[in-house]
């Protein structure tokens, strides 16, 4: 609740700061507060006397562990965000103060206890993020990017509010824990909480972009500045799988039989269509939109087989080492000289720069599940779990990482071969350098620190 | 249901809305009478002694002209725009306290038509949404000098309501209560002059202002200057389409006077009150209320007629660069004191 | 008894304007029902007692919101001639989700219970502004202090996206 206040209030202070127009008191000032925020949080984990709930939030040292991710996500994208936000110093404020509020709602989204916490916190989550996508005013992608997000975003958010109201009116209750009693206890259930639960499962399923609804992903990817790409695919993510996780695999989880089996078929279309379509892809962000369409499909096997917030770890542990991946690749795009940043552009940074090669190799590697890495720790904890209940898809799940190295390998091939022309990439940040290695030493040891 | 009450209420509402009519229709004499005493002229005076009979022969005028509507314009949305106009300028009425208690037939009548305990959000409610005649009208008339007129209107409603809601809430946390006769009877101070004027002055002042803008009345009657835009949203109307409109505004100005006495200037309140007592203070009230609506409607028209209009940019720097903050700071100021008072530090 | 009949009427006339929101041949009219609709909501919220939420919903929704909607169309002089063209097989597939939907929502009643047996609509005062403002200060302060952020992030956003860059008015 303190790192709450601190998020909110720190937002706050970086928009007065900025008023002196100086870009880097700015990033002291959000730095800071995002730092305090960690810290509190890392001094509230394991202390069950600070387990304190309020209406509709309840900070359990899940949600604790939970915030803390996010608040270091959203530290190194500042970090390595600044070097863009800086080009403007009217704004540079403005930008990290929405992408603090934006974590505020985050760690709302991940410590509800209750319907409209929930629906407030996805909502102080989305709003920063239409903003923060359409900042590159002069891009007309990046206005595209904002325009399609904020359409396609609303419209889930109506849908999931119907099917909250339909919750509520088959429940009688907000509360996810009474819902949850209420679906146990019960046999028959009324048909409003299956409209509702279908509802609430499709703009899910959209805010996530898995395979129906994954249409505006590639786009809004590539049109956003690379520092939101980054926030979409590591804390909007996050936030949304762990929300998802709350709702479905433990609140709804006596229903499971209703919606399972549409998230297998789900599951089994976003693997196949997200690797399929990364394949054919030119564009680096297009590739890591498709690659997350196949990331969200793996990451849905957690959400059917598990059922209790105890074996939330595995899946915690996947999109954490996800989000680190995501934090290098994108920190690596944000280095790309041209407008449409095809992978050729990449050709030769390995050469260049041999640190920030060498990282972008590891994430990648990471991504596609290479054993020392953490990424391998996460994939493997969610697949091995999962093999129980549904090995089939496990195993479809695992061919379907087979083809992901095919990818990862080639944009690696490029990033390692000799470049003939004039080379693509900028001259990196010193952030840039400090928040690979932060990435680069979780990437390494993450898996035996954590697992 | 007590059909004593229904009655009372029906002959209530009639009786509101005879006034407020009669009354629209002499401001539009009275307006014209000050204007000319403003310019040193006589003004009306053929029609009866004095010109009393002006109105009349206007409306006269009004009704036997030729009713058309427009081959481009939209035909049905054309007749409802001065119909929502008048609606809404006349539902304002009915939760303004008008006076005290009268005892009558062995029961305490009120002079208010319906005391619901949001009065004052009702009033806002229905300013607005009373922006949809004009717009609907000038939209509408498929003109483009109405389409402007109607866009002025709608930016310049929506930006002094904010103004003019955080000076409403200030008046609320004086009384802590929505309901206007609370607000009236919390005037009441120590012999009838404990009027909120005297406590927020600038909160009046605030109110005044927006008040003026919302009605569009000079200086910011930009929705139909007719120096820039011909007639602004009317241009197109004409015959009682337009006696609507110009009617509609005049019974704005009435209401909006109303509510300016009633919040500020204690209603019916008036010194000296305590010495009366049953039906002849509830005419005495009545009566004061009244004068106080009176001196306002002056004050609108002598504005009117003393003060150049505004340019819109102008009107949307006042608006919001000056207005909304100032009353941000009033109640701010406002919310300290009562928090001081009530014992809160 | 009278109440029921009256809560009908007002469900029919909401649905029928809400009904026609979509029908409406011109967006500028849609929006002319939209602002109906809301009315007829309030309307709902009165026989619901809640008089506070019924009148916000016309201050800030048909006031205000409604007002700039109808404010951005009549700019964008919208008709059918330059509305872009629908593919046949989108219109199709618009029709056959939207009936499933429908069929769903529909079939959904046929079991519907009823938890609480009637509103208390005479003499409970939790939907006047003081029952509300006591409940939003005490037990829901949290959840209505934390949508301050969110109003908050959407102001920014809204002026960081609108506010004219300067040197585009340099060069004007």
């Amino acid at each position: 609740m303190d790192a709450l206040i601190i998020l909110f209030a720190s937002g706050i202070l970086t928009m007065f700061i900025s008023l002196l127009k100086k870009p880097v008191l700015s990033l002291i000032t959000a730095s800071a507060g995002l730092f305090i925020a960690g810290s509190l949080l890392v001094l509230n984990f394991d202390h069950p006397l600070n387990f304190i709930k309020y209406e509709g939030l309840i900070f359990d040292s899940a949600s604790v562990l939970f915030s803390l991710t996010i608040v270091v996500f959203t530290l190194l994208l500042t970090l390595s965000g600044y070097a863009y936000f800086s080009k403007e110093k009217d704004h540079t404020g403005d930008y990290m103060a929405l992408m603090l509020f934006s974590a505020t709602g985050a760690l709302c989204m991940v410590s509800f206890s209750d319907l409209f916490m929930f629906f407030i916190g996805l909502e102080i989550l989305s709003i920063p993020v239409y903003v923060l996508a359409g900042t590159k005013k002069k891009d007309l992608r990046s206005t595209e990017a904002s325009i399609k997000y904020f359409f396609t975003g609303a419209f889930a958010t109506g849908v999931l509010l119907f099917g909250i109201a339909m919750i509520y009116g088959a429940t009688g209750t907000f509360k996810i824990a009474e819902i949850e009693a209420f679906i146990n206890t019960n046999d028959t259930l009324p048909s409003f909480l299956h409209v509702g639960i279908l509802l609430m499962l499709a703009s899910f399923l959209f805010k996530v972009g898995a395979v129906p609804f994954h249409f505006w992903s590639p786009d809004v990817y590539e049109g956003s500045p690379s520092v939101m790409t980054g926030y979409m695919a590591a804390v909007v993510k996050f936030a949304g799988f762990i929300a998802f996780f709350k709702l479905f695999s433990v609140a709804f989880g006596g229903a499971s039989d209703y919606w399972a089996p549409i998230l297998i078929v789900v599951a089994i279309a976003s693997m196949f269509l997200g690797n399929l379509s990364a394949i054919q892809q030119t564009q680096f962000k297009r590739l890591i939109a498709y690659s997350s369409i196949t990331h969200v499909g793996y990451a849905l096997l957690a959400i059917l087989s598990f059922n209790s917030l105890l074996n939330v770890q595995s899946l915690w542990i996947y999109l954490f080492s996800y989000g680190f991946s995501i934090v290098v690749l994108l920190s690596v795009s944000m280095l790309i000289k041209q407008e449409d940043d095809s992978i050729a552009s990449l050709k030769g940074l390995a050469r260049k720069y041999p640190f920030i090669g060498f990282v972008a190799i590891l994430a990648l590697l990471s991504m596609a599940g290479i054993p020392p890495l953490f990424g391998f720790f996460g994939k493997y904890m969610v697949f091995s779990r999962a093999f129980g209940a549904y090995p089939m898809l496990v195993i479809i799940a695992i061919i379907n990482s087979g083809i992901g190295i095919y990818y990862y390998l080639r944009t690696i091939i490029v990033m390692l071969s000799e470049n003939d022309q004039e080379s693509m990439i900028k001259t990196p940040h010193v952030l840039h350098y400090l928040v690979l290695s932060i990435c680069a030493i979780a990437l390494m040891v993450g898996g035996f620190v954590f697992v | 249901m007590d059909t004593g009450l229904i009655i009372e209420k029906s002959l209530l509402v009639l009786a509101v809305f005879g006034i407020t009519l009669l009354i629209a229709t002499y401001l539009t004499y009275f307006e014209r009478k000050v204007a000319a005493w403003l310019q040193d002229r006589i003004g009306p005076d053929r029609a009866g002694p004095f010109g009393i009979l002006q109105p009349l022969a206007d409306a006269g005028k009004m009704f036997f002209k030729e009713d058309f509507i427009p081959r481009n314009a939209d035909k049905w949305l054309f007749i409802l725009g001065p119909g929502i106009a008048m609606f809404t300028a006349l539902m304002t009425g009915a939760v303004i306290p008008w006076g005290p208690n009268i005892e009558a037939f062995g029961r305490s009548i009120s002079l208010q038509i319906a005391d619901i305990n949001i009065g004052i959000l009702f009033i806002m409610g229905v300013l607005s949404i009373g922006v949809y005649g004009i717009m609907i009208g000038g939209w509408a008339s498929n003109n483009k000098y109405s389409l402007f007129g109607a866009i002025r209107a709608s930016s310049q409603m929506i930006s002094y309501e904010l103004a003019m809601g955080i000076s409403v809430i200030t008046i609320v946390m004086m009384t802590g209560s929505l309901s206007l006769r609370d607000i009236v009877d919390g005037q009441h101070g120590s012999f009838g002059m404990g009027w909120n004027v005297f406590y927020q002055p600038v909160c009046f002042l605030v109110f005044f202002i927006t008040a003026l803008a919302e009605t569009n009345r000079a200086p910011f009657d930009l929705p139909e200057c007719e120096s820039e835009l011909i007639g602004g949203y009317h241009t197109e109307y004409g015959s009682m389409k337009l006696g609507f409109f110009l009617f509609a505004e005049y019974i704005n100005m009435f209401i909006s006077s109303a509510v300016i006495a009633a919040l500020f200037f204690g209603g019916y309140n008036f010194p000296g009150m305590d010495a009366f007592s049953g039906n002849t203070l509830a005419i005495l009230g009545t009566l004061a209320f009244f004068g106080k609506i009176v001196f306002f409607i002056f004050v609108f028209m002598w504005i009117r007629w003393t003060l150049p209009r505004f340019r819109f940019d102008q009107l949307m720097h006042l608006g919001w660069k000056s207005l909304i903050p100032i009353s941000l700071i009033n109640l701010l100021i406002t919310g300290l004191v009562i928090a001081f008072n009530e014992g809160w530090f | 008894m009278s109440l029921a009949i009256l809560t009908y009427i007002l469900g029919g006339l909401t649905f029928g304007s809400a009904l026609m929101v979509v029908l409406a041949p011109h967006p500028v009219r849609s929006v002319l029902y939209l602002i109906l609709t809301f009315f007829f909501i309030s309307g709902n919220y009165i026989l619901l007692n809640a008089q506070f939420v019924a009148v916000v919903n016309i201050i800030v929704y048909a006031g205000a919101i409604m007002v700039l909607f109808l404010f951005v169309l009549m700019l964008l002089n919208l008709s059918k001639e330059n509305e872009p063209k629908t593919k046949n097989v989108a219109k199709f597939a618009a029709v056959v989700a939207s009936g499933i939907l429908a069929v769903v929502l529909i079939a959904a009643t046929k079991d519907t219970m009823i938890l609480q047996s009637g509103y208390q609509t005479s003499d409970n005062a939790q939907g006047l502004v003081e029952g509300l403002g006591q409940l939003l200060f005490t037990k829901y302060v949290l959840p209505f202090e934390i949508s301050s952020v969110l109003f908050l992030s959407a102001m920014v956003g809204a002026v960081l996206l609108a506010k004219r860059e300067k040197q585009i008015t340099n060069e004007l």
